[in-house]
């Protein structure tokens, strides 16, 4: 596994651990921010990329040119480069007299072949600490620095109150939602929700099926998408740790290793994404506990004011005067989150309760991405078919083509792209040098004709003349064989894949 | 391996045992109308195996010993004031009128005389107060050198060791072939029994023939590609320059020839890269890579032309 993903890994772990072990919101919400934090591209790089390792085509102004400068032999540099101070024994032949008038010491030129036996060693030593220093640092400002942020929040008594007051504010903040989101889901009791439940699962299990087969980014982003609309479209919503593992999964799924462009924006999208989800996971307060809790808050209320409970509905807000009492210590864990929970009836007869004037854009807009998803996700599966289609449809095409030399290289490429699928290809080497290799992958057999049509194809691809009908006979012949050798080996799923996704 | 450069190598195989490769790779290099830089350790038997190669392929061939105090006059010739006319005659200097010229220790010669050489490399002529005399065809500079570092030597400057087509190494030789060696100088002298086996003429022919050798667009594409590389290589200060492609590509035709094909496919610019372009790349001070490493870099992050060539024929 790529160090940066294990790094990632372990840095997980912790926060999950500490998430499950400390129950308070303000917490969790830090929390999931440094669990965020690895996902910003240029935090990303600081952290995990080897500083040691230069980028390519830029020169400093520094180094100067070696063949306008003339400096590129050893001992004309400036001194250190290469020469060295003056130790009893040296020859005199071997003092720079130039440098050594000019630094006022005696130096002596240093001789190439000590530099590459000590020096370079010592030099690959000095470049290795500082790796290894630029590691030290980045554990510390990925680590500890969040972890004293924890620890100070936790331990601090100012702190810890502020957090609590902090957490009152959202708790408010979820529960005016929540007066806003209730009535949209009046229901007669006994309602049982096992079928609504039924087609979320179903819906999700097309996205996951597609992820899964086809390992794309794309899905998992589109998935994370719907789990995040869904939620706040229904205003109900899994559990908050649930929550916060699929969105760490999807995150996951979605980083990259590669630094690329494309790949910083699409992993720049998601941490934009994930804040969205943090906050919509922690500000409207909308898990399922809240919500059976402010259920029974109503009917406590409507219990007790009888029809005169409209009357509360001039309250602006909703709420006003919710507090809740927070001790943060950890200590206490599952109770202290319970007694958190127990709300204050904030509002009765929400059924007539309007909506707020405002239009709330956040909501529209997850809700435009949610119907395109939802307008899109039926015809996947043709469209991925359509496209197999096409794809057979040209590549047969070019092995028929009436050029030789083109149906060749096509045919050839197959088979190459056939070996490259089962992992018995050899890479960027040149298809002249893959029978070797193919000798004990595949057999002796196979690898002599292999060897046999790697001719012929360099001499399609590259000689300009059309080989002879017996050479395209032959390839196709030889893509025959490779497909029947290597299906027999796949096993029950890959042999799936391999025929339906990776080689056509 | 065309049968006529097998013989080749079996005559130079009386000498110098175990380097059957190298051998092939200097013939292809003068096939090539390139130039050889040998680059050893001393006693490895650089020397023997030019002189053994020489006489096998039946051209002349002249041996020069660069020294600090070897003037640029030795090589290129002089002009002499004649007396009895009262005009200037022109005496030919080591270089001309021989198609092998056997340089020994090149790296211990005066940067002067290294530039003397640069001229004749390049051009195949050398210039003398203004006249322009021409050198023998095929003409072809083996040089040697110790590695830099030892005693009184000076690395190559950089514009030189371009005009070579390769450089390559010969390395100790392993048991079996020592013993061999040992064995055959005990009591006779192996490069005696040299025979001419590839007259001059035949040469030339060849040289022709490997000149006629195609090279399509893939192939070039990937030449380009890997020079341009090796310019934007982080280890790299100066990459390999547009001569350095030409010989790639004058090189890789020589190794398709000698395969028996008119055409270079993208594992002959493959094979010869290293030998070809090593010498080329002038590492950054402290980069902690090696030549060798970087060749070994640009060959795997470069596509290779036959990848690129699976949808049929190759398109711009």
């Amino acid at each position: 596994m790529k160090k940066s993903l294990t790094g990632y890994f372990v840095w997980l772990f912790a926060a999950v651990c500490l998430y499950f072990f400390e129950n308070n919101p303000g917490t969790r919400i830090v929390l999931c921010l440094t669990a965020v934090f690895p996902l910003i591209p240029g935090f990303r790089r600081a952290v995990f990329s080897c500083p040691g390792r230069k980028e390519p085509g830029k020169r400093t102004n520094s180094e100067k040119d070696p063949l306008t400068s003339g400096q590129y032999l050893p001992g004309k540099g400036d001194p250190g480069v290469g020469v060295r101070p003056y130790a009893p024994g040296d020859p005199a032949a071997r003092i720079h007299w130039k440098l050594s008038a000019r630094y006022d010491e005696i130096l002596t030129r240093a001789e190439e072949l000590e530099q590459s036996d000590g020096e370079r060693e010592k030099e690959k030593k000095d470049a290795g600490d500082g790796t290894a220093g630029k590691r030290r640092i980045a554990f510390c400002l990925y680590i500890l620095w969040p972890a004293a942020i924890l620890a100070c929040l936790l331990l601090v008594p100012g702190l810890r109150r502020s957090a609590g007051a902090l957490c009152n504010r959202i708790f408010e903040e979820s529960e005016r939602l929540n007066t806003y989101l209730y009535p949209r889901f009046a229901v007669p009791d006994g309602q049982g929700i096992l079928p609504a439940a039924g087609c979320l699962c179903l819906i999700f299990a097309g996205p996951l099926a597609a992820m899964i087969l086809m390992r794309s980014r794309l899905t998992a982003l589109c998935f994370m998408l719907f789990t995040v609309g869904f939620q706040v479209y229904f205003g109900l919503s899994l559990p908050s740790w649930m929550n916060a593992a699929l969105f760490l999964l999807f995150a996951l799924w979605c980083m990259g290793n590669r630094e690329t462009i494309r790949e910083n924006a699409r992993i720049l999208s998601l941490a934009v994404l994930s804040a969205i989800l943090v906050t919509y996971i922690f500000f409207p307060g909308v898990n399922a506990a809240t919500e059976s809790a402010s259920e029974r808050a109503r009917d406590l209320m409507a219990d007790i004011a009888g029809t005169d409970a409209g009357a509360f509905l001039d309250l602006p807000g909703a709420v006003s005067e919710t507090r809740h009492t927070h001790d943060l210590s950890p200590m206490e864990g599952e109770a202290s989150a319970r007694s958190e929970r127990e709300y204050r009836p904030v509002s009765v007869g929400e059924q007539q309760i309007s909506g707020p004037e405002r239009t709330d854009w956040v909501r529209v807009l997850l809700l435009v991405l949610l119907a395109a998803a939802l307008l899109i996700l039926p015809f996947l599966p043709f469209l991925v078919l359509n496209e197999r289609r096409k794809k057979v449809r040209e590549t047969t095409a070019l092995f028929e083509n009436g050029d030789t030399a083109e149906a060749v290289c096509a045919i050839f490429g197959r088979v190459i792209a056939w070996l490259d699928a089962m992992d018995c290809g050899q890479g960027n080497l040149p298809c002249r040098d893959w029978a070797q290799g193919l000798e004990q992958t595949v057999s002796p057999d196979y690898a002599l004709r292999f060897a046999r049509c790697a001719a012929a194809f360099e001499e399609a691809a590259y000689s300009g003349r059309a080989p002879g009908e017996d050479k395209r006979r032959e390839a196709l012949e030889l893509l025959k064989d490779t497909r029947n050798i290597l299906l027999q080996r796949a096993d029950g799923f890959r042999r799936f894949r391999l025929r339906y996704f990776d080689c056509l | 391996m065309r049968r006529r450069l097998e013989t080749v190598l079996d005559e130079v195989e009386k000498v110098i045992s175990g380097k059957r490769e190298t051998v092939a790779k200097i013939l292809l290099a003068f096939l090539a109308r390139g130039h050889v830089l040998l680059d050893d350790v001393p006693g490895v038997g650089k020397t023997t195996l030019a002189t053994a190669l020489s006489r096998a392929v039946g051209l002349s061939c002249r041996r020069v010993q660069f020294t600090p105090d070897v003037m640029p006059s030795d090589l290129a010739g002089f002009s002499m004031y004649d007396r009895s006319t009262g005009s200037f005659v022109y005496r030919p200097g080591a270089l001309c009128g021989v198609n092998i010229i056997m340089g020994d220790e090149i790296n211990r010669a005066s940067s002067k005389t290294q530039s003397a050489l640069l001229e004749a490399m390049e051009e195949k002529q050398v210039t003398v107060d203004g006249t322009t005399y021409p050198l023998e065809k095929p003409f072809l500079v083996i040089a040697t050198q110790n590695s830099v570092g030892a005693a009184g030597t000076q690395a190559l400057p950089y514009a030189q060791m371009d005009r070579f087509l390769v450089r390559l190494s010969l390395g100790y030789p392993d048991y079996e072939s020592q013993m061999t060696m040992l064995k055959d100088r005990q009591g006779r002298e192996p490069m005696e029994e040299i025979r001419c086996v590839l007259p001059g003429e035949e040469v030339a022919q060849m040289q022709k023939e490997v000149s006629t050798v195609t090279s399509s667009d893939a192939v070039l594409d990937y030449i380009t590609r890997l020079t341009m590389a090796s310019r934007e290589h982080g280890a790299v200060s100066v990459g390999i320059s547009p001569r350095g492609a030409l010989f790639l590509d004058r090189a890789a035709k020589a190794r398709a020839w000698a395969d028996d094909r008119d055409y270079t496919v993208g594992a002959d610019v493959r094979d010869v890269f290293g030998d070809v372009c090593s010498h080329r790349i002038l590492l950054k001070d402290g980069s902690g890579e090696t030549a060798e490493g970087v060749i070994k870099d640009l060959l795997k992050m470069t596509e290779s032309p036959d990848r690129r060539s699976f949808s049929g024929r190759w398109k711009a």
